[in-house]
């Protein structure tokens, strides 16, 4: 049974895939990935003007790089934790992805191209990342970042320049409030170091800082995951003494020949029999790494725990790092960046200093900040962060060690705290052809009073004036123009959206501008007397 | 192109592998059993659900048709969904093991691989070889489970190699280093001379059974065939573990052999025991027959406290049934799709 109303939409609905109502099944939004409507779009746009304006008030350039890169370039330094994070995929037999973060792109952009310029390179950018995680109030699969990179720019003197841009940039779209958290990765590199850790564990550790600072994880958790992944060690200390200096030769021969009359060699797939031996031997002689990293765990725990404003936070510091015996050396860069923000007029109470502070990214080297819009309780959303990675250009490939450091916002985060007021303006008249006949006399009319530097919108759907008045008023157009006459001699009539009766006929396109300049709010009528 | 009517209810169920001979078994002890006219017919029926239109397929075919809409039920392997399924998607799992078709979804290196035991040696692997910058290449057909699994487990450095066919053979054949492959027994791992990871299981899977969720809650007939056959496996499933047990037991007082069996309460049956009187040719009562239902780990224990009773005969028959006053599977499938 078909009812007429069905036979009238005809061919093209028979083309689309149908639900059992008939209409068009709707294709939905991926799950964490959002529509921006006109008045998020505008206040998102507006963020990203101030944001570069303060960023080119300081020097910095703009540059764009591509969505898609290798995945390998985000993996080289990245760390491992992008990994499970990457939208990636295999395109033509390479591994591509769209990027997770920028500094990889732009780090890689700078060798590419831009090597033999002067230092330092100041560099701006800003456009959608992709990370695949569970989605949720402020952790969306796509967000904007707006990022800047100064390569070249030695610390503490770029850091703090840095700092106070960051700072800069969220007074510019109106965040007044915020504190910023002030770590330095150097000292649990130190402490990772002289534990001699392995890889493995080294990642363990660096990646789980983050997770140590939550107070909805925490301690119990980073020891729930190293039990997971770390199960109790087999080989004992003795193991250890039994493949260690010389008896190691022993061990292997031993292991060869054991290897061979166990006809393992032909089930050892793509390894070879002394790399399988090297394997046991590695495996043998290497301390079990739990302990090592339990320690690093409850320096990184106490550093955390002596977090707070500068003055308490350095001195428990130092004496926290001397009772390691680490070096002092990374708590000194971070007091000279303190005295440079405190010197360029930073309020110190803005400041948390937090030696604990993990950020995932491993490409790390020096101070990092993340800066939050009260002070850190855990759920609230991290607007900006970054810190200093100087081996990052030479990792990708550069000429020369060569120092960086840089910081991104969340755009959308800086939207929902930003207290701006951020519109567009509405056309101030909307342009209606009497007739058909007269849209050619209608968009003639509009490109003239455009060149007069009016916002004007065309009528497309031949309403009628009443139709148009309400259009005009919800729309906050100010002015109807309607267009009559013939298309040789056309007549405009203006008529203000507030009094709609009180229209002119004009013939004058000049003096016709003038009168909606004239009528309009105040900052028209100023811009107007510069035409 | 072939549509069902609106009163015909698809149902794709495996066809060869091992999945086909269990799955009709299955069904026919839920008394549900499917008629197939012709070994070679694509197409049956099930004479429990003349609306029921039978189909077989592979099992990996009856996920993406079923997720898709082309088929409204099916029973397919859990790995399979697994695999397959993306949040968001139409896939209900209505019922996730159905006891048959048990398999791991395991991680094997070669058995000469005297330092890889357990995935934190494959982790120091994986990360030395990145260093390296040789590839740890894993030969699956399960790449997503696979993936996920080992970035849960830290692992991140390693090239999927998706294969089909004969897996085991990848590392021999030397066009990946190790798998991540299906087994059940592992005899065709240590043929091909490979080692299970002692925590290397990604996945349990079993039998499972699915249906799209948009065409279940239109509710009709589709809803109505998947609810009867939730109840009918729930309830196989429970009574399975049952035993039904008839014994004479001489008795004059049928009130204090009662009391005597709740004293033990592995013959107090489900809610007490009920008794037949049986009369002799006096019209007295001198014995009487016993009804239970005793869970099949304790029948022993009852022939025994029967036998003490003084019980002559035991008769045991299997339990095909129980249903409970509600269906937890059909209360899980309303949650599921909002209703209720």
């Amino acid at each position: 049974m078909v009812r007429d109303s069905e036979e009238e939409q005809g061919m093209e609905q028979e083309l689309r895939p149908e639900t059992p109502s008939g209409r068009s099944r709707r294709i939905e939004r991926l799950r964490g990935m959002d529509d921006l409507l006109p008045p998020a779009a505008v206040c998102q746009r507006g963020i990203i003007g101030r944001l570069s304006q303060v960023a080119e008030s300081h020097g910095f350039r703009p540059v764009d790089v591509p969505v898609f890169e290798y995945t390998e370039l985000f993996l080289r330094k990245s760390g491992e934790v992008l990994a499970p994070k990457l939208y990636s995929f295999t395109f033509h037999n390479r591994s591509i992805c769209a990027r997770p973060e920028f500094t990889a792109s732009v780090g890689r952009l700078y060798v590419e191209s831009l090597q033999d310029e002067p230092l330092p390179q100041r560099l701006y950018y800003y456009g959608p990342v992709f990370r695949y995680e569970k989605p949720q109030r402020g952790r969306r699969r796509q967000f904007t970042q707006f990022g800047l990179e100064i390569i070249g720019g030695e610390s503490p003197l770029a850091d703090a320049e840095l700092i106070l841009l960051a700072c800069e940039g969220l007074e510019a779209v109106g965040i007044g409030n915020f504190c910023v958290v002030l770590g330095h990765i150097g000292a649990m590199l130190d402490l990772l170091k002289r534990l001699k850790l392995d890889r493995r564990a080294r990642n363990f550790v660096l990646s789980n800082l983050e997770n140590l600072s939550r107070p909805d994880r925490g301690l119990p958790y980073v020891e729930e995951r190293l039990r997971e992944l770390y199960p109790p060690a087999e080989h004992s200390a003795a193991h250890q003494q039994l493949v260690s200096g010389a008896k190691r030769e022993e061990a292997r021969a031993v292991l060869s020949a054991l290897l061979g009359r166990l006809n393992a060699e032909s089930a050892l797939g793509s390894r070879t029999v002394d790399e399988v031996v090297d394997g046991v031997l590695n495996q043998l002689s290497r301390p079990d790494q739990v302990p090592l990293i339990r320690q690093a765990l409850a320096l990184a725990e106490q550093l955390h725990r002596a977090a707070g404003p500068p003055r308490e936070a350095l001195p428990a510091a130092t004496a926290l790092l001397e009772q390691h015996h680490l070096s002092q050396e990374p708590l000194r860069n971070l007091t000279d960046i303190v005295e440079l923000l405190r010197a360029a007029g930073m309020p110190e109470e803005r400041i948390i200093v937090n030696l604990g502070l993990g950020r995932g990214l491993y490409y790390y080297t020096g101070m990092i900040f993340e800066i939050y819009p009260t002070l850190p309780q855990g759920d609230e959303p991290q607007l900006c962060g970054g810190g200093r990675y100087d081996d990052l250009i030479v990792s990708l490939g550069g000429r020369q060690r060569t120092p960086a450091c840089g910081l991104a916002y969340g755009v959308q985060r800086l939207a929902a705290c930003a207290q701006g007021e951020w519109t567009s303006q509405p056309p101030q008249a909307l342009v209606c052809a009497a007739s058909p006949a007269l849209h050619g006399a209608g968009l003639a009319l509009m490109r003239q009073l455009r060149q007069e530097g009016l916002r004007v919108e065309l009528d497309l759907r031949n309403r009628s004036p009443r139709a148009n008045l309400d259009y005009a008023l919800k729309r906050g157009i100010t002015h109807l123009i309607i267009v009559d006459g013939t298309p040789t001699a056309p007549q405009y009539h203006l008529a203000p959206v507030s009094a709609p009766k009180q229209s002119v006929p004009m013939t004058d396109v000049q003096a016709l501008a003038a009168a909606v300049r004239g009528a309009g709010p105040a900052r028209d009528a100023k811009e107007g007397s510069h035409v | 192109m072939f549509r069902g009517t609106v009163e015909t209810v698809r149902l794709a169920l495996p066809s060869k592998g091992q999945l086909e001979e269990p799955t009709l078994a299955f069904l026919e002890r839920c008394g549900m059993r499917v008629s197939k006219t012709n070994p070679r017919q694509y197409l049956a029926r099930m004479p429990a659900f003349p609306q029921v239109e039978v189909l077989f397929q592979r099992p990996a075919d009856i996920f993406t048709k079923v997720r898709d809409g082309d088929v409204c039920l099916g029973i397919t392997g859990f790995d399979v969904v697994a695999e397959g399924r993306s949040d968001g998607d139409e896939t209900l799992v209505l019922y996730e093991n159905l006891g048959y078709g048990g398999c791991d979804l395991v991680l094997a290196v070669p058995e000469g691989w005297l330092d890889v035991n357990c995935l934190a040696d494959l982790a120091d692997l994986a990360l030395e070889w990145w260093e390296q910058g040789r590839p740890l290449r894993i030969a699956t057909k399960y790449p997503n489970l696979v993936r996920e699994f080992l970035y849960r487990k830290d692992i991140h450095h390693f090239t999927l190699v998706e294969a089909s066919g004969a897996i085991e053979a990848a590392p021999a054949i030397g066009y990946a280093d190790l798998i991540a492959d299906i087994t059940a027994t592992g005899t065709t791992l240590r043929e091909n001379r490979l080692k299970q990871l002692d925590d290397g299981v990604i996945l349990h899977s079993e039998a499972c059974f699915i249906g799209n969720r948009s065409m279940l809650a239109r509710g009709g007939p589709a809803l109505a065939v998947a609810e009867q056959m939730l109840e009918f496996i729930e309830a196989h499933h429970r009574g399975r573990r049952y035993r039904s047990i008839l014994a004479n037991i001489p008795c004059h007082e049928p009130a204090a052999l009662a009391r005597q069996m709740l004293d033990r309460p592995v013959v107090a049956g489900l809610r007490g025991p009920s008794f037949l009187p049986i009369y002799d040719a006096n019209g007295d009562c001198v014995a009487v027959t016993v009804s239970i239902v005793v869970r099949e780990e304790q029948l022993h224990q009852a022939i025994q406290e029967f036998r003490r009773l003084g019980s002559t005969e035991v008769i045991v028959s299997p339990v095909e049934y129980i249903f409970s006053a509600e269906s937890e599977a059909v209360g899980r499938l309303h949650r599921a799709l909002g209703k209720n």
